[in-house]
Formats: structure tokens, C-alpha cells, sequence
């Protein structure tokens, strides 16, 4: 499998501890998908949809692990040696004791925020195209000029990129390439025979076959 | 009086901070790691640990967004306290001003003043979103070093690119202020690409899944972002490595020896001048260039957003569009990631064709893109009539409290309650709406 290129383990001594991919972490982790839905028989059309949803899941999890500061759930305890020149004894206030205790990650504060304020996004956004015709019409008037503000924060999922435009590339998920052809049983992209064969033989999703 | 002011740019994958006094940038890690030997190393002690395999970390800002106190107390108390720290000061006597992203939850926000007031102290507190101090700068050094037009700052309209370690966002900076309406986030930054590149070679080659540490190193000395993206990746797969000027090894480090990991001219395995037995090597090809092409394309892995590009056209969307073109002029790319090697020219090759033919457009970088908002924070508190104006005092929140100074910080109100406007505020209105008048 020259596609795959694994080096000769060769040091006997490196206090390195990683190892060679023969079972490559990346990819092994998307194929745990729940096996109760996919093991009875269907009709293709069903099982096609089912492969485009599987396929999407797949993906948001790669990008979720894409993400992570640890490839394993590490727990790094802190708060134990005081600092120099701090005098540890203060009486702390109810806000930074409640502060400091909080354990909220960022998408538990989001939730709590879009609870609070639903999306103003839209009506600004609005508000700007409005002002901007206006621009075009000439028909600018002093009173209608102080609208035309930055306006306030649009929040955290409003300011997200919108989707390109431009074509979607595909690539082979085994050396990289073009992504030439689809895997008929798990849409997985490869560029040609040889990464053909090792994806059915390594990483193909075996509970669609 | 505060005698002196702190500047912390504090951003996720590190601290910028320093005294306007000494004009000093020190980057401390935000950052808490346990190495393997389960030693436990807060902010600048990480600069000094040579052996991070298999190290894991954990960060208080998250997503860009200071999250976590908990962690982050222990880094700042360690950074801003400690009397061994270059940074040690007396916040009862000291000014703080601090970046955050745009965006942020507004409990986040309340937690972060609560945190500087009550815990910390600090006698006076200015927050504010890192990319609007980028105006301070005399940024017309950076479009004609050689002889540069008088600038009084802040700089009138800058289109502000920063691509950190969390996201990237594209921040248009209109007189001074944010243009919030346009303000735009692509959710690929420097951590996503490290770990891209992890996922990658261990697929291919190396099991690295855990040395974040190491493969971010790997990232930053062979990485660049192609300018002919089909050409490189036909190069890499079907010509020869010895004709493939791409390839190239880099050394990983031998963890018992101290010996660091290095990059290097391509050796086949054969030749001589290969290092024998004890050397391992990580060849590095596509991943060279496939791994930073998320910032310009994130639809190659499945993310529906856009990449940088067309991301600055979506923005120009949402400010009124006399300003477009001068945007497009005026574009200064910050953040670690315009130290990838051929940022500056893919984003000026993709946004050419899609910007208004009559357009300019101009896109700079300065030397350092890591500190120049942390610069750009020295210059603004440089003013101090201005800071002044902006800043709320410890006094003012234990009299207003917190809702009352993030409105003032905010730029809302001017005034203490009751006693109206003070008129600044007002003023910059009045010029403001002069301004557009003109236009
Ligand atoms: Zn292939
Ligand atoms: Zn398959």
C-alpha cells in the first residue's frame, strides 16, 4: 500500500511515545455510528438520505474534534499554591466567589444569551440594505442619516460567515488528492483504484454494506 | 491617580500585555498544561518546559471568549501579581485596558468587569474589542515605510483581518469605531489548522493525535498558503518527491536527548546524508499548503462558511457604501495566522476579481501581527484625554455599578446619571454627522 506511507520503526530508545498509524485515529472515530439504524434492509432512496444525513453528522463531529484543546477529556485541577506577594485571606465578594466557581463552557453562556436577547440580526441588517438604497436614490435627508450608525452588536451566531458561493471541491480521504470518485455504499470520496481498495478494506463504513 | 496603565490584549493562545511606560509587549501562554510526568505549568513557567509530548492543556478563553475564571485567575495572578513577574503592578494604582472579541455574551462581559473591579481592583478599567484599536496605529507607516503622510490617528477607515488562534474575523473600523453591523466571523483559526494537520499526518504517517504541542510547531515552520492550489496539489501527487520542490522533512525531536524538532530540505531515506537510526523524520508534502487553505476555503471540510475573501465582501454588505472602496484600501491583516507565508497575496489574489473594478485594493501587514493591537492599546492610552473619556473608574462602578460602565464603555453614555451630557460623546456625533454631511 504505497499510498499510506508508513515509516521503519527504527529508534529503540526516543522518549517519544508516539506510534505508527495502522489504525488511523482520525478516521476510526467516524465510524462509530449508531448500528440500530442501519442494519435492516431499506430501499436505496432511503438509504441514501440516510447516508446524507450519516454523512453531514460525520462531518459536524470531525469539525467539533477539530476544534478540541485535548484529544482525550483532560481534567487539569488548579487553585492549589497561593501566589507571591497576593495575600490569599481577602474576603472575597459573592460576585467572584460565584465567577470563580462557574464550570459554564462558551455554548453554555451562548445558550443562556440567546434566551436572553433572541437575534436582533435581521433588523439590522435590513436596515442597512434600506439606507443603502437610499444612498443610491440620492435622497438622502439629515433626519434619515442618523439610522445610518453602526448599529449594535449583532451577536455571536448572526456574525457567522455566510456559505461560499464558489463550487465544492472534493478530495480523496485517503492521500488527498482529487476525490475523483464516491463509495458507492458510504459516499466516502477517493481518487482512484488504489485508495479505492484501502478505504474499502480499512475505513469503509461497514454498516451500510 | 493611577500612575500607571496596563495594556492586555488577552487573547486565547496567548497574553499580550505591557506597561504604555516601557512600551514592552510580554506574550505569557493563557494557557494551564500538565505534562506527562503530571507537573502542572501556568502561563510564562509553559516558556520554560522542553518536553511537552503528549502534554495536555486548558485554556480560559474560549472561542475566543474569556470563559473560564477559574484558570484564568491563576494565570493572571501569576502574570499581574506575582513579584517575580516583569508584569507585576499595584492594581489599586494602575489603569487596565483590555481586549475582548466582538461579540461576546454579555454575561461574559459583566463576569469580566466583575472579576476586575471586585477582585483584582483595578483602579480604572477601559474594555473594548481588540481590532478597534488597530486605528491608533500610525498605519501609514505601513503603507509607505519610506515616507510616510502626517497621521493623526485614529486612522478613519481601516479593515481590520484578524485570523487568530480561535476564529478569524473581519472587523471594518469607521472613524474610530465598529462598524457592528458588518462585523463577520469565519470559525477556522490557528487551533483548527493544528489540529487539522494532526488529523492528517496521522492518517498518513505519525499517530501525533496526542501532540498538539509538537504538530503546532510543525504547523508554523513548514505551513504556507498556495497562491496556485491545483497546480501544487498536482505536483504532489504525481511528480516525483526528488523533482517535488514541496516535500520536505521535518526532524521530530528526541524528547531523552533535549534535541528540538527541526525542518529541513527533503532527504530521501537512502541518501547518506540521512540520519541513520536515530533520527525520525516526518515527511510533509500537501499538507504543506492543504491545511492553511481552510482559512480561504473552509467548505473543503465541511464547514458552510466562506473563506476570508469572501468573507470581507459579505461585511462591505453591511456598511453604507460610500465607505466600501475605502475599505478595500485600507485592509491590515493581524493575528498569528498572517504569518502563514502567502496570506497577503491569496487574499489580494481572491479579493481582486471580486471587488469593484474601479476599486483599490491595498492589504498590509504589520511586522508584528501578533502585538499590533496590544500597540495599538499603548498608542490610544497614549491620549489621555481620550482614555479618559472612555474609561470608568472604580469609583464609578461602586456608585453605578456594572450595567452603568459596560454602557459607558460601550460607548452609550457619556455622563454619571443625572447630571446629562457632558457633551463628548455628543460632540463626536455632531462630527460625525459634519462629517457625513461633506460627503
Ligand atoms: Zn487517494
Ligand atoms: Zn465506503
Amino acid at each position: 500500500m504505497p499510498t499510506i506511507q508508513v515509516l521503519p520503526n527504527t529508534s529503540t530508545s526516543s522518549g517519544a511515545n508516539w506510534t505508527y498509524s495502522n489504525l488511523p485515529p482520525a478516521l476510526a472515530h467516524t465510524n462509530s455510528l449508531p448500528s440500530n439504524t442501519a442494519r435492516a434492509p431499506r430501499s436505496k432512496r432511503a438509504n441514501n438520505t440516510e447516508n446524507t444525513a450519516a454523512r453531514q453528522r460525520q462531518i459536524n463531529s470531525r469539525i467539533l474534534d477539530l476544534e478540541r484543546d485535548n484529544y482525550r477529556d483532560a481534567v487539569i485541577v488548579v487553585g492549589k499554591g497561593g501566589v507571591a506577594g497576593r495575600s490569599s485571606s481577602r474576603n472575597k465578594s459573592q460576585n467572584v466567589r460565584r465567577i470563580l466557581a462557574s464550570q459554564k463552557t462558551f455554548a453554555n453562556h451562548l445558550a443562556d444569551e440567546e434566551a436572553l436577547h433572541p437575534t436582533p440580526a435581521v433588523v439590522h441588517r435590513q436596515r442597512v440594505e434600506e439606507e443603502d438604497a437610499m444612498d443610491l436614490d440620492g435622497d438622502l435627508k439629515e433626519g434619515l442619516m442618523n439610522i445610518q450608525d453602526p448599529g449594535q452588536p449583532l451577536g455571536y451566531a448572526a456574525s457567522a460567515s455566510k456559505p461560499s458561493t464558489k463550487p465544492k471541491r472534493v478530495f480523496c480521504e485517503i492521500c488527498g488528492y482529487w476525490g475523483k470518485y464516491k463509495c458507492q455504499k458510504c459516499s466516502a470520496r477517493y481518487c482512484g483504484l488504489q485508495c479505492g481498495g484501502v478505504h474499502s478494506e480499512t475505513k469503509c463504513n461497514k454498516f451500510y454494506a | 491617580m493611577p500612575s500607571t496603565t496596563l495594556v492586555v490584549d488577552n487573547g486565547s493562545y496567548t497574553i499580550k500585555a505591557g506597561f504604555t511606560t516601557d512600551k514592552t509587549c510580554i506574550t505569557t501562554p493563557n494557557c494551564i498544561a500538565r505534562t506527562r510526568d503530571k507537573r502542572v505549568l501556568i502561563g510564562q513557567q509553559l516558556e520554560n518546559c522542553r518536553d511537552f509530548g503528549s502534554a495536555v492543556f486548558r485554556r480560559p478563553v474560549e472561542k475566543g471568549y474569556l470563559v473560564n475564571w477559574e484558570a484564568e485567575k491563576e494565570i493572571w495572578d501569576r502574570t499581574f501579581l506575582d513579584s517575580e513577574s516583569k508584569l507585576k503592578c499595584d492594581p489599586r494604582n494602575t489603569t487596565l485596558l483590555l481586549t475582548e472579541a466582538p461579540n461576546a455574551p454579555s454575561t461574559l462581559q459583566t463576569n469580566c468587569d466583575q472579576m476586575v473591579f471586585e477582585e483584582y481592583e483595578f483602579s480604572a478599567y477601559y474594555r473594548c474589542v481588540g481590532p478597534t484599536l488597530i486605528p491608533w496605529n500610525n498605519i501609514n507607516t505601513l503603507y509607505s515605510p519610506e515616507n510616510p503622510p502626517p497621521f493623526s490617528p485614529p486612522a478613519e477607515v481601516v479593515m481590520v483581518i484578524d485570523s487568530g488562534f480561535s476564529h478569524t474575523h473581519i472587523t471594518p473600523i469607521i472613524n474610530g469605531q465598529l462598524w457592528n453591523t458588518a462585523v463577520r466571523r469565519i470559525d477556522i483559526g490557528g487551533k483548527f489548522l493544528t489540529n487539522y494537520l494532526k488529523e492528517m499526518v496521522s492518517t498518513r504517517t505519525w499517530n501525533m493525535m496526542e501532540e498538539t504541542y509538537l504538530i503546532n510547531q510543525v504547523k508554523e515552520s513548514v505551513c504556507y498558503i498556495s497562491t496556485n492550489f491545483n497546480e501544487d496539489l498536482e505536483k504532489c501527487h504525481s511528480m516525483k518527491k526528488s523533482a517535488n520542490d514541496i516535500v520536505v522533512d521535518f526532524v521530530l525531536p528526541d524528547y531523552n536527548s533535549g534535541k528540538a524538532g527541526y525542518r529541513r530540505p527533503h532527504v530521501p531515506k537512502k541518501h547518506p546524508a540521512f540520519g541513520g537510526n536515530d533520527e525520525q523524520v516526518m515527511e510533509l508534502s500537501d499538507e504543506r499548503f492543504s491545511v492553511p487553505e481552510l482559512l480561504f476555503t473552509p467548505q473543503d471540510i465541511g464547514l458552510a462558511q466562506a473563506g476570508i475573501a469572501e468573507t470581507v465582501m459579505q461585511s462591505l454588505e453591511g456598511v453604507p457604501e460610500r465607505y466600501r472602496s475605502l475599505l478595500l484600501a485600507n485592509i491590515v491583516v493581524i493575528g498569528g495566522n498572517a504569518n502563514i507565508a502567502g496570506f497577503l497575496e491569496r487574499l489580494e489574489m481572491e479579493l481582486r476579481p471580486l471587488a469593484p473594478a474601479e476599486s483599490v485594493v491595498r492589504i498590509v501587514k504589520p511586522d508584528n501581527p501578533v502585538t499590533y493591537t496590544w500597540q495599538g492599546g499603548v498608542a490610544l492610552a497614549g491620549d489621555k484625554a481620550e482614555i479618559k473619556r472612555r474609561q470608568v473608574t472604580r469609583a464609578d462602578y461602586m456608585e453605578y455599578g456594572s450595567l452603568w460602565c459596560a454602557k459607558k464603555m460601550a460607548g452609550e453614555i457619556s455622563s454619571v446619571p443625572g447630571t446629562g451630557p457632558t457633551g463628548a460623546v455628543e460632540k463626536e456625533n455632531r462630527s460625525h454627522k459634519k462629517k457625513r454631511m461633506e460627503d
